[in-house]
């Protein structure tokens, strides 16, 4: 009897947590359109593949890529997600099938900060289903965090509170069951055409945060990363093109020796490993009928609006051919 | 015996040296007053305490101290 | 890897599992194998430091009892004994103070003499000065033949590297902690739950109070002129994050070893319930109070020019300050290292001296204190006079405080003045937590830390009374356990800070 109740209190503890963390789990992380990529990851094939941050997931239109190169195209671009996580990603996608292109939008800001900083950084690691991948991914990004991160991964969104009772109701409507997209529509923004949509809003344009390079905080895991993925495309036979997507002539006056140092750096390492290039903010990759102005921007770092968006990924479906 | 009692009461007046055992178990004596208990007896015995004396078996009672006195005296 | 990962709770899992599973006559071996991993972990260039510690300790030891043995002349042994102890404890002091003390040295060369040496970059071993010291004591206690040497090199090794406590301590002894390591020990289910509460308690204490605390903290002292009025907000504060922060990790620490069956030393008592400064070094960090007054306190003062310096301070002020005042000055030299072990700049000398300076005063002075209290007939037991010591000493540890938290000695003087000057606790409330949310969950930060402590009164309150809280929480029902072990562990991410805005533990850089 003594030895029976000394093996049901763990497991009594642990049943309990387990419970608590799931309704938690249900009841604060809000619906994201990561689930979306998932599904779209695990049920169908794609010949070409975005990667990269918020400035891709914002300036890159699947559908116009589509139509203008006949290639089934995908954006998985995602506001932290650090060359780590891409590289998992990719993982992810190549164990339905392996894409033909892949384009890493390159924002220099994630290659010179650490890791964790930037918004939903743990979302791409909680939607994954589980796999191979996600327990390679696991032991590369979660082992050295906080274990809170990995066990109880409400943790990070408890200042939803508040917002509970819309949660809730978001994840029981047929939206949610179906992979809908009604969730992400407001007045400034809409995840539609497999592309995260900003619509102008006329408000003072915020400059902050701004993450220039900055070659002396170099983040070594970005590097590592990066050349994970290179030497993966490399075997797996898939194309590698590096792009840098533009932002407003504003910033670019501005921090011009900031962009000025990050295209040499940047242009010199991708040379090493024969991958192209294509840095929209260098003036021989002007795009015609391209808004540069702020106007056509959300913010002085870059995110574009949908319009602006078109032309550019039309821009570069042309380069692509 | 009498001289070290005398010099215990001296330095740290509210204890019972001739029944307490634990002198230092009980904290009745901090490193203050050991070290001076410690000068005394090197001036009254005339002996050379070290580092290697302090522990806690020679100053827990006065029996302990008064046998480490002896013991150094006649070595 | 840090003792918050998600690694290091992997990696206990794993060493305590096989800790039980493999042979018991293995388990030590065991250990030192994940005292390695752990330590190579951190960075392969630094194990060696470790291992030239362990080596040079290890032959030390083994070369003064070897003399102690043989039949030398008396005065030869001695002498010979003497060489071998003072080589070993420069060698290993020598890394130590190179590693951490040559940029103050060239940044203190500098500014005296305006020159522009440019400092050096160092690689700093993990823990390096908790297992010198705690490797120093050891070759002490064999030349003073406190101990027997270890004849095992890799027995040894376990001692030096042990991996829960060589972070950030407890400072362990040879003669208490080298027997548990080396011994079987069957698996107690008594002690795997203290030991998973005691965990779980460390990681609130750190999670939720400490890294609650230091963002009040960091705002408060980073811009002292914004927040001028919060300089008392903000040094208690910072007790509150010092205190949690660093016994939070020995809770971790200790309730580790546990799991292994080893008590390790407690390095805390309730540090805030102390009556004097004395008294707070008996409570606060304890092992390296301990640690400083066997191997240094006593030698110094026992040392050959203490004692003429001891003859001539009697006959120039009498027996009884004669006697006092060479301990003083032992002592004042005791707390300038613990100053300079806090770490490389000068507002940590102060921080040490004003220590020493109180307790060498009090000192002087005890014989003066008996009197006037026969005279003003207050009882030591006296419960408000008890209390009056407590607030004095809290006083006292704050004000040290402001020099070890402030930048340096001129903003902790700054900070004191406003303490005094100026107060404006409305000035809390513009205090961010976190840059996405602002202000918004400042009040909720706030009362966590009230209830947080309040928690932590009770415990230590409680413990201070002589209950002891591991035996009663063992006579509880498993429900009431179950609740206590879910409702720990879920109040981790409730209300405690993400690692990114607070940090590692702060001990674990010395």
């Amino acid at each position: 009897m003594r030895n029976f109740k000394k093996i049901l209190l763990p497991i009594m503890a642990v049943l309990i947590l387990m419970v608590v963390n799931i309704g938690m789990n249900y009841a604060l992380i809000p619906y994201s359109y990561v689930r979306i990529m998932m599904h779209q990851v695990e049920t169908q094939n794609y010949d070409t593949v975005f990667l990269g941050t918020s400035h891709g997931l914002n300036g890159i239109s699947p559908n116009v890529i589509e139509r203008e190169t006949g290639a089934k195209t995908m954006n998985l671009c995602l506001g932290g997600e650090y060359p780590r996580d891409a590289y998992y990603m990719l993982k992810k996608v190549c164990e339905k099938s392996v894409p033909k292109t892949v384009i890493y939008e390159l924002d220099a800001g994630y290659w010179c900060t650490e890791e964790g900083q930037r918004g939903d950084f743990n979302r791409i690691y909680y939607e994954m289903p589980f796999s191979k991948v996600k327990v390679e991914y696991f032991i590369s990004k979660m082992l050295k965090l906080d274990f809170r991160a990995t066990l109880f991964p409400w943790f990070y969104y408890r200042g939803q509170i508040g917002n509970i009772k819309n949660i809730i109701n978001c994840k029981q409507s047929e939206d949610y069951k179906n992979y809908g997209v009604e969730a992400f529509r407001n007045e400034a923004q809409s995840y539609e055409e497999g592309f995260m949509r900003n619509h102008p809003v006329e408000i003072e344009k915020p400059e902050e945060p701004l993450e220039l390079w900055n070659e002396k905080t170099k983040n070594k895991d970005s590097f590592l990363y990066f050349e994970k993925m290179a030497s993966f495309c490399e075997k797996q036979g898939i194309t590698l093109i590096v792009i840098t997507t533009p932002v407003p002539e504003e910033t670019l006056e501005k921090y011009n020796k900031e962009f000025q140092k990050a295209d040499t750096f940047f242009t010199s390492y991708l040379e090493k490993f024969d991958v192209q290039y294509w840095n929209y903010n260098r003036s021989e990759r002007k795009i015609e009928n391209f808004d540069y102005s702020l106007k056509a921007f959300s913010d002085y770092e870059g995110h574009m609006n949908w319009e602006q968006a078109e032309i550019f990924s039309a821009q570069i479906a042309k380069d692509f051919l | 015996m009498e001289k070290l009692l005398e010099i215990l009461e001296d330095i740290q007046p509210d204890a019972d040296y001739e029944t307490c055992e634990t002198l230092i178990d009980d904290g009745i004596l901090d490193s203050f007053a050991i070290l001076s208990i410690v000068s005394e007896l090197q001036d009254e015995f005339e002996i050379t305490i070290t580092p290697a004396e302090i522990i806690p078996e020679n100053f827990n009672s006065a029996k302990a101290l008064w046998a480490m006195i002896e013991r150094l005296q006649a070595g | 890897m840090s003792l918050i990962s998600m690694e290091f709770l992997l990696f206990v899992f794993l060493a305590v599992v096989g800790y039980y599973w493999i042979p018991q006559k293995f388990q030590w071996i065991w250990l030192l194998i994940f005292s390695y991993i752990y330590y190579i972990s951190g960075g392969l260039q630094v194990t060696s430091f470790l291992v030239f510690t362990t080596i040079t300790t290890y032959l030390g030891g083994v070369f003064l009892e070897k003399i102690s043995e043989k039949n030398m002349e008396k005065q030869k042994a001695k002498k010979k004994k003497k060489q071998i102890l003072i080589s070993v404890l420069l060698l290993n002091f020598g890394v130590l103070g190179v590693l951490k003390y040559t940029n103050f040295a060239i940044g203190t060369v500098n500014t005296l003499f305006g020159a522009e040496f440019n400092t050096l970059q160092f690689l700093l071993p993990l823990g390096i000065s908790f297992y010198t010291f705690q490797s120093m004591g050891y070759i002490l206690d064999i030349y003073w033949e406190r101990t027997t040497a270890e004849h095992n090199l890799f027995r040894f090794a376990l001692f030096v590297s042990f991996f829960p406590q060589i972070l950030q301590g407890p400072i362990g002894r040879f003669s208490k902690l080298g027997t548990q390591l080396f011994e079987a020990h069957s698996l107690h289910s008594e002690e795997i739950e203290q030991g998973i509460l005691r965990i779980f308690w460390g990681y609130f204490k750190k999670m939720v109070l400490a890294d609650n605390a230091v963002i009040f903290v960091n705002a408060i002292f980073d811009a002292p002129d914004v927040y001028d009025g919060l300089a008392i907000i903000g040094v208690l504060a910072y007790s509150i994050q010092l205190y949690c922060d660093f016994s939070g990790g020995m809770d971790v620490v200790i309730g580790i070893a546990k799991l292994f069956g080893i008590t390790l030393d407690e390095n805390f008592k309730r540090p805030y319930f102390a009556i004097s400064i004395t008294d707070f070094w008996h409570r606060w960090h304890i092992t390296l109070g301990t640690w400083m007054k066997d191997y240094v306190f006593y030698p110094v003062s026992l040392s050959g020019w203490m004692k003429h310096f001891s003859k001539f301070s009697k006959k120039l002020f009498g027996k009884q300050i004669g006697r006092t005042l060479p301990i003083c000055l032992a002592n004042l030299i005791v707390f300038l290292v613990v100053g300079i072990w806090h770490g490389a700049a000068w507002k940590f000398i102060i921080y040490g001296l004003y220590n020493g300076l109180i307790i060498a005063f009090s000192g002087l002075m005890a014989p003066n204190y008996r009197k006037w209290k026969q005279k003003l007939h207050i009882v030591e037991d006296n419960k408000g006079f008890h209390f009056f010591q407590i607030v004095r000493t809290f006083i006292l540890v704050n004000i040290s405080w402001f020099f070890d938290i402030a930048k340096d000695v001129p903003t902790a003087l700054l900070m004191m003045k406003h303490a005094i000057t100026k107060c404006n606790l409305y000035q809390i409330f513009e205090i961010k937590i976190g840059e996405a949310s602002g202000t918004k969950y400042t009040l909720v930060a706030i009362l966590v830390i009230l209830f947080g402590c309040l928690a932590v009164f009770i415990v230590s309150f409680l413990e201070e009374s002589g209950k002891d809280i591991a035996v009663f929480f063992a006579r509880q029902h498993w429900l009431v356990k179950c609740a206590v072990y879910v409702g720990l562990i879920l109040l981790l991410p409730a209300l405690g800070q993400p690692a990114g805005e607070a940090g590692g533990f702060i001990y674990a850089q010395f």
